[in-house]
């Protein structure tokens, strides 16, 4: 099954509706993506971000530096999509790995992969001084805009 | 045996196979390698057995470039800058022999592997283990850890090791005392090297001491190793046949002149889970009596991929960060960024089945710093002259213009952020780059008393000073030793690629006296 691509994933019998595993499908129903199994609730950014890092407020500042650098970046819909596209685009990880849906970091794997991924590949943005992959610094960004 | 010139009779005609210029690293080595045998070698160092501020004196000059401290960045007694040496060895890289199309002037006319087993004996020279310098397993026996491949292919894992630090003078005292063949002339000051009327031959030494007394020593072979900054000065004072100075035909003699830029603090990491961060990577590792660091530095696919000079970074661990109690050395605006990034990038920089806030809720993590050396491109404009000063003895002072370029400055930005990549990589941490990428070297730059490239050796007497034996090109029987004759700087401290040059030139000497009999 193909969950990033746009296709619905199915809904394997032993599925359990993990904090987790919302938070990578909250995610993709911002995406627009047709998922089973758990609901989207409100709150969307709240819900998936908050896997990311434990500490929004500190996230946050460094969301807003990197979009003062990047102001063209300041839309959500858009940070989320780049997100995505990262997640897509991340090398190494089977269809069969991202549907293990069991895997309780499995969304927050996800997102690890693909940053180490970017780091890895030389991908990186400089917000003040600091070095990171654009997909940590867009996460961060989508801190600073809930 | 050892003696001093204050204290012989003044006219002296002092004779022997071969004369030594210089009781440092170098001379001393040379001297030592020929110990017993039945050349007879004379060394004469200008400074006594011990430091005293008149000789050191004689190192005073102009620095007109870059600040540098020509004074305090060299020793004049026996075993000369040996005497402050830091002691960190480690050999230079294979790349850095290659004529590399993107640094001009590289290339030397000798390949790592010709140098490499007199590596191996200088290292026995300055106690510290021959080979090893690449050798995580070894290393890694102390404590045994988990060490994660770097991810980036841009960087490798190399070490440092630490020589006790070899005081050649102290050292190997002994053996210039006892060796029948060798004499050293303490307070020898060489204040010309007079060549023969077509200036192809040095005929002998002028010798003086600070107390008047004047000396000449006459050899058949003869030996430069007075430091990378007098090694050309002693040279370009040396004009009174050849006008431009000896060996300085196509005004090569102090150009080129290199240092190994130092920058300490460039780059802050963070990290919080000591797991996944070896000791290794940022402790002294001490083991079976030897002592090493580890440094992380370009890769050679890398180098030539993005057409970088090299270098080395290590990291050592600063301080804490605490919610109770914030670091303090890097000042409160730091140390707030310091402390959001810790806790921004906590899941992505700590494992989770062990997070230590858990157990020590006061805890953020910590923060390393680092220190980084690099390799400065060879550049004509760098350069040693003579300057309008005069020393006790009437000799034109040193007149250093040291230079770096942007190509300097481009390449260690490159590897600050192989660093950052490669700690992002593998989740260790987040590491901030404390250097402007503006085109500009930061204020704080200092080199690390390395001098290097300014008799520069050379097939052709077109690109260099001397030749693969370290001959002076066009002299027959003058050759220089020590770091001057570094056509590249590599990144590599270099006492160690000091001594093993000496040991090959020691063995050329021996030969060229073995061809004569």
């Amino acid at each position: 099954m193909k969950l990033y691509d746009g296709q619905t994933p199915g809904t394997p019998a032993n599925y359990r509706c993990t904090r987790r595993s919302f938070l990578l499908y909250s995610l993709l129903g911002i995406l627009g993506l047709e998922i089973g199994g758990c609901e989207q609730s409100g709150g969307v950014q709240d819900a998936w971000l908050d896997d990311v890092s434990p500490y929004p407020e500190e996230a946050a500042n460094i969301g807003r530096e990197y979009l003062a650098i990047h102001p063209e970046e300041r839309n959500h819909e858009f940070l989320v999509r780049k997100v995505k596209d990262a997640l897509l685009v991340s090398p190494g990880r089977e269809s069969s790995e991202i549907n293990a849906v069991n895997k309780v970091d499995y969304t927050f794997a996800g997102l690890e992969h693909a940053i180490r991924s970017e780091y890895a590949r030389g991908d990186m943005v400089n917000i003040h001084s600091w070095i990171i992959s654009p997909t940590e610094a867009r996460l961060y960004a989508l801190f600073s805009l809930r | 045996m050892i003696e001093d010139a204050l204290e012989m009779q003044d006219n002296k005609d002092l004779s022997a196979d071969l004369a030594i210029i210089g009781a440092g690293p170098a001379g001393i080595t040379i001297a030592r390698a020929l110990a017993g045998s039945k050349i007879s070698t004379l060394v004469l160092e200008a400074g006594g057995m011990k430091y005293s501020a008149e000789a050191q004196d004689m190192y005073a000059g102009e620095s007109v470039g870059i600040d540098y401290p020509l004074t305090g960045s060299r020793l004049r007694y026996l075993g000369g800058s040996s005497n402050h040496w830091g002691g960190f060895c480690f050999p230079l890289a294979p790349i850095d022999f290659e004529v590399r199309d993107w640094v001009p002037y590289s290339g030397w006319p000798i390949r790592y592997e010709e140098l490499q087993p007199y590596y191996d004996r200088a290292s026995e020279i300055v106690e510290v283990l021959p080979g090893r310098f690449d050798d995580v397993d070894y290393w890694n026996k102390k404590y045994a850890e988990s060490i994660p491949a770097l991810a980036t292919g841009r960087m490798h894992l190399g070490f440092v090791q630490y020589s006790p630090p070899t005081h050649f003078g102290e050292r190997y005292r002994a053996d210039l005392e006892n060796a029948r063949n060798i004499r050293v002339l303490l307070n020898a000051n060489v204040v010309n090297i007079d060549v023969n009327e077509n200036g192809a031959a040095v005929k002998q030494l002028k010798v003086r001491t600070q107390s008047g007394k004047s000396h000449t020593v006459r050899a058949r072979y003869f030996v430069l190793a007075t430091g990378g900054l007098e090694n050309p000065r002693m040279l370009l004072l040396s004009n009174d046949v050849m006008k431009s100075g000896l060996g300085n035909q196509n005004d090569l003699v102090g150009r080129f002149f290199m240092e190994h830029p130092h920058l300490q603090g460039n780059a802050e990491i963070v990290a919080a889970d000591a797991r996944r961060l070896p000791r290794l990577f940022h402790e002294v590792i001490t083991f079976n009596g030897h002592s090493a660091y580890l440094a992380f530095r370009p890769s050679s696919e890398f180098l030539r991929a993005k057409k970088l000079l090299n270098a080395s970074i290590q990291i050592g661990f600063a301080e804490e960060h605490r919610r109770s109690k914030p670091a303090q050395y890097v000042g409160p605006v730091r140390a707030k960024e310091q402390a959001d990034m810790l806790q921004a990038a906590h899941n992505f920089i700590v494992d989770s089945s062990d997070d230590r806030r858990r157990r020590d809720p006061d805890y953020l993590g910590f923060w390393l710093g680092s220190g980084a050396a690099c390799e400065q491109a060879p550049n004509p404009a760098s350069r040693v002259t003579l300057s309008s000063e005069r020393d006790a003895l009437g000799l034109p002072r040193i007149r250093l213009d040291w230079k770096l370029t942007e190509q300097d400055r481009r390449s260690i930005m490159q590897h600050f952020y192989s660093l950052a990549l490669e700690f992002g990589a593998l989740g260790m941490g987040r590491v901030l780059v404390n250097m402007r990428d503006d085109g500009i070297w930061p204020d704080m730059v200092a080199g690390g008393n390395h001098h290097m490239g300014t008799t520069r050796m050379s097939d052709s007497p077109a690109n260099g000073v001397v030749d693969r034996n370290c001959r002076v090109h066009g002299i027959e029987n003058l050759y220089v030793g020590g770091s001057s004759v570094f056509p590249t700087s590599g990144i590599a401290n270099p006492t160690l690629t000091i001594v093993a040059l000496a040991l090959r030139l020691a063995e050329h000497i021996k030969g060229r006296f073995h061809e004569a009999v």
